[in-house]
């Protein structure tokens, strides 16, 4: 079954120049995200599924290999949640 | 008879600024900035509850006292700080804490100002604080 994510109440972002920068409020902790990341994290906040978010990855970048682009999208995720910018969600 | 230099509300002001103060500090500090926000009477961007409009008096005298607090704990954090006092002094009319970066020399800036009754306090050009594109909930 795929994972649910939300971006916790306490994050806001924008995309600045083609690249997203993240702010988690509680901490004060600005985060800068490349190209990449913006395209991964606009899709996790649109998808809030694992799944969808990697099924929309792979149609956007048909030249990368779905493995790769799983594992960049898994450590990206991983980041995310260690740093409390993504919460897994229930449901 | 004494004579107050100053307006007797400039001295509430005061006093109402640097509990404030300390309230914002210990928030930074610990990492609470929405829940310190949320008791000094600012709200977030996303509560919506719509702000009322300031008198001159009011305005003058909380900016006053808010830029002079603010900096006088240092550059560090300032805007936010600023905004949390002055935000606080004018906690009646519902003001609202936003938060905003710019790009400048490839360099990603942030800032912290408020909002109340239309008005975007500490984001003005002559403080070199123009630019800046207001942070959101992610659509």
């Amino acid at each position: 079954m795929s994972e649910r994510f939300r971006v916790p109440d306490d994050v806001v972002s924008e995309v600045l120049e083609g690249e997203a920068v993240l702010l988690h409020l509680r901490t004060g902790k600005y985060f800068g995200l490349n190209p990449s990341g913006t395209r991964m994290w606009a899709l996790l906040a649109e998808h809030r599924e694992a799944e969808a978010t990697l099924r929309c990855l792979c149609a956007e970048f048909p030249g990368v290999a779905p493995e790769r682009l799983k594992d960049d999208f898994v450590v990206f995720v991983t980041e995310l949640l260690s740093r409390g910018l993504l919460v897994r969600s229930a449901g | 008879m004494r004579r107050f230099r100053r307006p007797l509300a400039d001295y509430f002001a005061y006093s109402r600024g640097v509990l404030a103060l300390a309230v914002a500090q210990v928030g930074i500090g610990l990492n609470r900035i929405p829940a310190c926000a949320a008791m000094l009477g600012v709200q977030a961007p996303s509560t919506g509850r719509a702000s009322t409009s300031p008198t001159e008096p009011e305005l003058c005298r909380a900016t006053r006292v808010a830029k002079r607090l603010a900096s006088a704990m240092g550059p560090k954090n300032y805007c936010l700080r600023h905004s949390l006092v002055l935000g606080h002094l004018l906690r009646a009319h519902h003001p609202t804490l936003h938060f905003g970066v710019r790009r400048q020399r490839r360099a990603t800036q942030g800032h912290a100002w408020i909002e109340v009754g239309g008005l975007q306090l500490g984001l003005s050009s002559s403080d070199g604080d123009a630019g800046f594109i207001p942070l959101g909930r992610p659509s």
